[in-house]
């Protein structure tokens, strides 16, 4: 295997495995699973009103 | 004379004298602008119709006629 | 940092404001009820920046439903440092009744006098001055759209933040001070907050009050008896509501000065609402906008123009060359909106967006990494694993976004509005509201907010049957199935119309969320239908800003997701699929052998009475793959049929004849599947019917456990959608292929009928 065949696989491999483990934080966290980050207008509605609940 | 809101017909106007019915909905019905002395106006029934829509109060609102049926009017 | 509230009546511009203020893009609408929760942002024009917190809209401090508990709360327990109350200054009677019920909190107010430019053009003028005096609070005339007397207004809440200011009350003058007063000091005794607040509350029975101060009532009770009027007796709430408006009226009338004392005049808004909400022309009208829209969006004969007049095609101009293809760069460009019919804008930004743009910048790459001369197996990751799946995805973005601009301008309008009340009838006629129609009509765009929506509707059981359906108005996500399959099928099979096609899916979705409210409604969801009392708001012309601050909304959202979530579903999905369950490497040729084909021809035959199961051979299984993978995202699906389709074409016996297919569309891509596994339209149509209607993509089922609050309600739902969407595709299946299965299906259906309506006359009898 070529040297940027490699990097390819791990490259991949990394991408599924961060794009997992950060959804899996974004839950722990407590914010949406909506795939916008936290972004759009109704998350951020959300989040807030899920943090003051904690609180 | 007096009648009950559900019973008025498209550009009838008149004011409100008493509002009754339970709970919740006479709440929501004060809380709008439905209280005795206000003026109303039938706007317009919507296709089959019901619910209907009336001016009160410089605006538009719109409830069932079971709602309405809850509002007595004195008609101009 | 210092917290400045905005409490106001439903739609009085109070998210235009806090957009305009902290430079957000919260979604705004032309109806009242967008703003569901409260959401916060930083004004930093002032001496030191400011939390903004924009709250759902309130008639009154009584809560009547669960979105207006939110606002309420927080301006009782988060004891902001000012609380900006905006009054819609075209509506200033109804707008003060929530103001009278402020000022009782002890709690600094500024009242900004929003819309005063929609006041002065309709020749009217209201007297700041003078209200200002009257209120005993800072009155601003303001224009959230036009961004004018902001500043002014946050200064003077800055100003009055420092202060404190002792709650006020326009009861003073009625027959009830006396008794108001008494209770204030007994609850002053009990070092409640905000005595005077809680003190009207108690007086007028308020729901949440009484539970709160349950010591304190029976005293209340006591006060009472000493009172009793002669028009409302001791109904209080009567009572108080009538001494506001009183009070609003007499005081505050000579505030405003009208041009026109005629109150039945016809504004343009009057006259647009007598042709839209006519009492005939109503429902066709709406039924022709909303066809209107998808022929727009989807259709590939403008107004059916070709049909008409017979247009030649590109072919009979003589402009393509022996292969079919355009002859130069400007009869390509042609292409994009013309052959032999005119082709909707929808159609043609469609077209310019996914052959000029997407097809040659993925083509192009994909070259790229073929001559590169890196190995086949890099080569088919790359391409076959990333860029197909991406790509298939990105070329929905077009018909996405237009038909949500459509939806963005009816919603802006004010015309959403006006379709819950000409639907009002039909829907009571299913046990719900013509509320409920908003969030549904939320869904087409995406399922997560709709069901955060439903928070306007008050009644619990209207609320989780909605829920339950939104998922069956096709959301943005799930079009890029509908139009690749029916596309596919008009193209492969030679029959039906695309746009016909899609249109009916999205008919089909409607009628099974109405049929299965009907159900929910008059079995396990039963309840009296809910009250419909709502405030119309005037038409205006949308604004261009918020148009296409939605529509930024949309396209940062899919883009982020087709490069996340999708390109990593996509990767997975080639691994597996070129990997066997010892671990070696396949080739294209040899999917079947992979670990991915292994599982799903386990579950295929599940599927089978849906028309996509063992009846279709060894390649069956890829559908089962594209159903499992639309549940972490519709979007998915397509995504995997193109990665699939570049292994199928590549299996030997692939024959495609004339047909020139390319992996990367994802409507060759389902294309190759047909070909690949024989299946039939009734099993292509299940298919859809399938996705459609079964459990939603991750975020939405999320959402909707969060919104259900109750673990039982929640698992009957996922049970629900799984069954109503196995349900709905076996009958299209079998009624597709065997059409007198049709009886069997209507006998079935009669028969549940019947059980539901002896069960509830043995009910009623019980009763």
């Amino acid at each position: 295997m070529k040297i940027f065949e490699i990097v390819l696989v791990i490259a991949c491999a990394l991408f599924v495995i961060g794009v997992i483990t950060a959804s899996i934080i974004r839950k722990k966290q407590g914010k949406s699973s909506c795939d916008c980050g936290g972004d759009c207008s109704h998350c951020k509605a959300c989040m807030y009103a899920k943090t003051n609940k904690r609180q | 004379m007096e009648k009950t809101l559900d019973n008025f017909s498209v550009g009838e106007k008149g004011i409100i004298k008493m509002v009754q019915g339970e709970g919740k909905i006479k709440r929501r019905l004060f809380d709008m602008g439905i209280t005795p002395g206000a003026e109303v106006f039938l706007r317009k029934k919507a296709p089959l119709g019901d619910p209907i829509e009336v001016t009160l109060r410089g605006y538009e609102l719109t409830l069932r006629k079971t709602e309405a049926a809850c509002v007595m009017v004195e008609v101009k | 940092m210092k917290r400045f509230a905005l409490a106001g009546n439903p739609n009085c511009g109070k998210t235009t404001l806090f957009n305009s203020l902290t430079g957000s893009t919260a979604h705004v609408g032309n109806w009242p009820g967008v703003t569901v929760d409260k959401r916060d942002g930083v004004y930093k024009k002032c001496a030191e920046p400011v939390q903004i917190i924009d709250l759902p809209g309130i008639y009154s401090l009584s809560p009547y439903t669960p979105e207006e508990v939110i606002a309420r709360n927080y301006v009782l327990d988060e004891k902001p440092d000012c609380v900006i109350n905006i009054v819609d200054a075209t509506n200033l009677e109804r707008n003060l009744y929530l103001t009278t019920q402020i000022l009782e909190m002890d709690v600094p107010v500024v009242v900004a006098l929003n819309m005063m430019d929609a006041v002065k053009k309709a020749g009217d003028s209201i007297n700041a001055k003078l209200l200002e005096e009257r209120l005993g609070v800072p009155v601003v005339e303001i224009s959230a759209l036009k961004e004018t007397g902001l500043k002014e207004l946050m200064d003077k809440a800055y100003n009055e933040s420092k202060k404190t200011r002792v709650g006020s009350t326009v009861l003073e003058a009625s027959p009830l001070a006396h008794l108001i007063g008494d209770v204030k000091i007994a609850l002053k005794g009990q070092n409640v907050a905000n005595p005077l607040f809680h003190a009207i509350k108690l007086v007028e029975e308020d729901e949440i009050e009484v539970n709160m101060h349950k010591e304190t009532l029976p005293m209340v009770e006591e006060f009472k008896k000493t009172f009793n009027d002669e028009i409302f007796g001791s109904d209080f709430e009567a009572l108080v509501a009538d001494a506001r408006y009183k009070y609003i009226s007499s005081n505050f009338a000579s505030v405003l000065s009208k041009k026109s004392k005629d109150t039945t005049k016809m504004t343009k808004s009057d006259k647009a609402d007598k042709v839209l909400t006519h009492k005939y022309w109503g429902i066709p009208i709406f039924l022709v906008i909303l066809f209107g829209i998808f022929h727009l969006t989807f259709g590939e004969d403008l107004l059916f123009l070709g049909k008409i007049f017979s247009l030649p095609s590109l072919e009979d101009l003589g402009l393509l060359n022996e292969d079919g293809d355009p002859i130069n760069f400007g009869v390509r460009f042609l292409a994009t909106f013309y052959d032999g019919a005119i082709m909707s804008p929808g159609v043609w930004i469609n077209n310019v967006w996914n052959d000029l743009i997407v097809g040659e910048i993925f083509g192009w790459l994909g070259g790229l990494v073929e001559e590169s001369g890196i190995s086949p197996w890099a080569v088919g990751l790359i391409n076959n694993g990333i860029f197909d799946g991406i790509s298939a995805v990105l070329s929905f973005l077009p018909p996405i976004l237009v038909l949500f601009l459509f939806f963005s301008i009816l919603e802006d309008s004010g015309y959403m509005a006006r379709i819950a009340f000409i639907l009002d009838r039909m829907f009571r006629r299913f046990g719900l509201s013509g509320r409920a129609f908003m969030p549904m009509i939320m869904g087409f765009g995406c399922s997560v907010p709709a069901m955060i929506n439903t928070r306007t509707l008050a009644d619990d059981k209207e609320r989780t049957a909605t829920v339950r359906v939104i998922p069956f108005f096709s959301c943005g996500a799930k079009l890029p199935i509908l139009t690749a399959v029916a596309g596919a099928i008009v193209a492969f099979f030679g029959v039906g119309n695309a746009d016909v096609i899609t249109f009916a899916m999205y008919l089909l979705g409607i009628v099974t969320a109405i049929v299965c409210v009907l159900l929910m409604r008059s079995t396990t969801l039963k309840g009296e239908t809910p009250p419909f009392i709502m405030e119309l708001p005037t038409y205006h012309v949308p604004q261009f800003k918020n148009l296409m601050a939605h529509l930024w909304d949309k396209t940062k959202h899919f883009v982020k997701k087709a490069f996340t979530i999708i390109l990593a579903s996509t990767i997975v999905i080639w691994a597996l699929t070129h990997f066997s369950f010892n671990w070696t490497f396949l080739e294209d040729e040899q999917v079947n052998e992979s670990i991915l084909a292994g599982i799903s021809q386990l579950v295929q035959p599940i599927f089978t009475p849906l028309g996509f199961g063992s009846q279709l051979g060894e390649f069956g299984w890829v559908f089962v793959v594209a159903v499992v993978a639309g549940l972490i995202a519709k979007e998915n699906v397509i995504a995997t049929f193109a990665t699939l389709a570049a292994c199928l074409m590549a299996v030997a016996g692939l024959n495609f004849g004339e047909l020139a297919i390319d992996a990367e569309d994802g409507i060759d891509a389902v294309q190759a599947m047909i070909q690949a596994t024989g299946i039939k339209v009734p099993g292509l149509i299940a298919f859809i019917a399938f996705n459609m209607t079964t459990i939603p993509c991750f975020a939405a089922v999320a959402t909707a456990k969060a919104e259900l609050n109750n673990k039982s309600t929640y698992h009957w739902t996922l049970v629900f959608w799984l069954a109503s969407s196995y349900v709905v595709a076996a009958m299209i299946y079998t009624i597709g292929s065997w059409w007198w299965t049709l009886f069997i299906w209507a006998a079935v259906c009669a028969c549940v009928v019947c059980a539901i309506i002896f069960k509830d006359k043995l009910f009623a009898k019980r009763k």
